[in-house]
């Protein structure tokens, strides 16, 4: 019941704080909902049972990420409250669109019979988590830190002034 | 008691947000937010499914930390290319970069 509780009281923080990312008009306050949006999502992760999930959730997306976006903000000199019209011209089929997409996935999911447990149970350990990522899935890790660098290099690379 | 379907649910209309997000916005910032909500709802559907159907390999919690790593490179190159574009156009709109079109 308290799970209950906690994932309403989350789901309204989330949903307002996400339709505030995408409807305010100066650009900082969008970035400062979003995070308020990730920290939603550690929530769901912590109620799921997916604590480690959770503090990486913090750590690399309110952490490093929003933090990036400001900066970008920064340097493109985003002037705040000054933006009068933040919407292009296609505002209403776009709301539409997102709409009939909702309805239709809601539907699915709504009507599927998933073949699940009924129940939240098992809660896995860290020790599970970083064996099954070492021993299954070693080779896309070690992708993952390849990508990691590129994209280190490319950044750098587009981002640096031309002499 | 909760269930898979609230997670499922709640993922959808987050993916909707941000799908009207990249629809409907003129800075090129704020579409990042979007993708930004976008991953995020991909990240609940993988964990919500890791925690109900359980499997020896926790395929679900391994996945969200690799569409973690990705899109912390993803906002680091799309930044470097909008601070780019940014320096040769003077703007960050997003009808402003039309000068691949003809």
């Amino acid at each position: 019941m308290a799970e209950l509780i906690f994932f309403g009281v989350f789901t309204i923080i989330l949903l307002f704080a996400a339709v505030r990312v995408v409807t305010s008009r100066n650009i900082v306050h969008s970035a400062f909902f979003l995070i308020l949006v990730l920290f939603c999502v550690a929530a769901y992760f912590i109620l799921l049972f997916a604590e480690f999930l959770a503090a990486v959730q913090i750590l690399i997306y309110a952490g490093a990420v929003v933090i990036l976006v400001l900066f970008a903000l920064m340097l493109t000199r985003a002037r705040v409250g000054e933006s009068t019209e933040v919407a292009n011209k296609q505002v209403i089929p776009a709301a539409i669109v997102s709409l009939v997409l909702f309805g239709v996935l809601g539907y699915f999911f709504y009507m599927e019979e998933w073949s699940i447990t009924p129940a939240l149970t098992y809660r896995p350990s860290l020790q599970e988590i970083s064996g099954s990522l070492f021993t299954n899935f070693v080779l896309p890790f070690e992708v993952a830190s390849v990508l990691l660098l590129a994209a280190l290099v490319g950044s750098i690379m587009l981002a640096i002034k031309e002499q | 008691m909760l269930r898979l379907e609230y997670f499922l649910i709640i993922s959808a209309a987050l993916f909707c947000i941000g799908v009207f997000g990249v629809l409907s916005r003129r800075h090129v910032i704020q579409l990042l937010l979007s993708i930004e909500l976008i991953l995020n709802a991909v990240i609940i559907n993988f964990v919500a499914f890791s925690a109900f159907m359980h499997t020896a390999k926790l395929t679900g919690q391994v996945f969200a930390i690799f569409i973690i790593t990705v899109a912390a490179a993803e906002v680091g190159v799309g930044l470097a290319i909008i601070i780019s574009v940014y320096r040769n156009l003077k703007t960050a709109k997003i009808e402003d970069m039309k000068i691949l079109k003809w």
